[in-house]
């Protein structure tokens, strides 16, 4: 046979077997057991939750009331206001918890997109589908009078683990 | 070699890992101008809203800021481009594996958690360590490079098969025959997606083909020649459904499934000036995942 072969020595294999041997396990026990705070090891969960036939779909969105008087949908997305829908979602409950946490959601706005209506008020809603009638339901969640509309200060909430 | 050992670090031509260097480091730069591009706007998202993640702690990396965001950024663009000539392939390699640990993590520590990122990350980290290899190394033969290739192409199929476990653990054995499909093509619909899931029974059957090639996806590691290319082309079409339905492609993914072909056979001078002498091919020539 042409060419050369170049093998590793016993201690260059062992420690790569060592680490395939780590690697598959964490990533098995990740989804297994484990959460997104695991991540690279997170479960790969996404769509992995059921949904029923006859169920509903809800979907969050953001309205802000703007110092020009008018309604308007928050441009949740990372092209726009820097943060996306469901990255709100997954910090839904927090935030119902905490709507001084929206008062940031208006820092960000006052940054990213400054040429646009300052936010006054800030409401985080639900929209419920019913599969099947396609009926939809809006709940409001959370809302949030925006302390110095014109130039905001973020809220100071700690952030950090989860 | 025992058995083991042929299986996890085969020998396989150094030239593979060269190419899939190309492809890898390449992919770096669509991935962060292109694909996971929230880090640079998360630089001006408030604290509050920064959840962290377990593997920034560990290598305390800070919350991001406005400027980090960017110096973070031209430190991958100018080690992906300095690994994809294949020159310092070490510590270009780390280099830039840190550097999309960092900024991958970014984009994942405000509350959305993507599973697509996996293999990359691994094969970012593993690539480095087969140290040089350039393109007309068709006829080494290296255990590093094998290992390496190995390792991408494990991770790969971790995420099938870790992606029908999840379903069970989460959606439950129900899942097949529920309405998560429907579901995501009611929020992103697209192209074709609305037809799809207005017939339920479509969707429940798209549901189970999923499941399955998930669930059975690990022989992968053990097919060779045409059933390869075959199941290879199966996922390259359901990655191309996935986007054309719902706009989720899981490129990173995809292009971690280049590790199982015969990368190596690719036109180069050093293989075309072989073929022109036409002389007989080295043990290389059987089209495997492992050869």
């Amino acid at each position: 046979m042409r060419g050369t072969s170049r093998p590793l020595g016993p201690y260059a294999v062992l420690w790569r077997l060592a680490v395939t041997a780590a690697v598959v396990t964490t990533v098995c026990l990740g989804t297994w057991v484990g959460d997104d705070d695991w991540w690279p090891f997170a479960p790969m969960s996404q769509y992995a939750f059921s949904v029923r036939n006859d169920g509903v779909i809800n979907s969050l969105t953001m309205d802000a009331l703007t110092v020009d008087g008018e309604v308007v949908r928050v441009p949740l997305s990372k092209e726009m206001i820097g943060i996306e829908r469901a990255e709100i979602e997954g910090q839904a409950p927090r935030i119902i918890a905490h709507p001084e946490l929206l008062q940031d959601i208006a820092v960000l706005h006052a940054r990213r997109l400054p040429h646009q209506p300052a936010y006054v008020v800030i409401y985080l809603r639900n929209t419920s589908t019913q599969i099947g009638t396609g009926a939809t339901t809006i709940y409001t969640l959370a809302t949030w009078q925006v302390r110095d509309p014109l130039q905001p200060k973020p809220s100071g909430l700690p952030g950090g683990a989860r | 070699m025992n058995r083991v050992e042929r299986f996890f670090a085969p020998e396989l031509p150094l030239a593979r890992v060269a190419w899939l260097r190309v492809f890898v480091y390449a992919f770096v730069w669509l991935d962060v101008l292109w694909i996971v591009t929230d880090p640079i706007p998360h630089g001006d998202v408030p604290p509050s809203l920064y959840r962290g993640l377990e593997v920034r702690t560990l290598l305390h990396l800070p919350a991001p800021s406005h400027d980090y965001v960017r110096v973070l950024l031209a430190v991958v663009l100018v080690s992906s481009a300095i690994a994809v000539t294949g020159r310092l392939p070490r510590l270009a390699g780390w280099v830039c594996a840190v550097g999309m640990l960092d900024w991958v993590s970014n984009a994942f520590a405000y509350s959305k958690v993507d599973h697509d990122h996996f293999a990359l990350v691994v094969a970012l980290f593993v690539l480095p360590t087969v140290g040089r290899a350039r393109l007309s190394d068709v006829d080494v033969q290296s255990q590093a490079a094998g290992w390496a290739i190995r390792m991408v192409q494990i991770s790969a199929v971790s995420i099938y098969f870790l992606s029908a476990s999840a379903k069970m653990r989460f959606g439950g054995w129900g899942w097949a025959n529920g309405a998560t499909l429907i579901w995501a093509l009611t929020r992103r619909p697209n192209g074709i997606g609305p037809w799809v899931g207005s017939h339920p029974a479509l969707t429940h059957a798209l549901q189970w083909v999923v499941l399955v090639a998930e669930f059975t996806s690990p022989i992968l590691l053990w097919l060779k020649g045409r059933a390869l290319y075959a199941a290879l082309l199966f996922w390259a079409g359901f990655h191309l459904s996935t986007y054309v339905m719902l706009k989720i492609h899981f490129l990173p993914l995809v292009v971690c499934l280049l590790s199982f072909l015969p990368l190596e056979r690719l036109p180069h001078p050093a293989t075309l000036r072989r073929a022109v002498t036409a002389r007989p091919r080295g043990a290389s020539a059987a089209p495997s995942s492992v050869r």
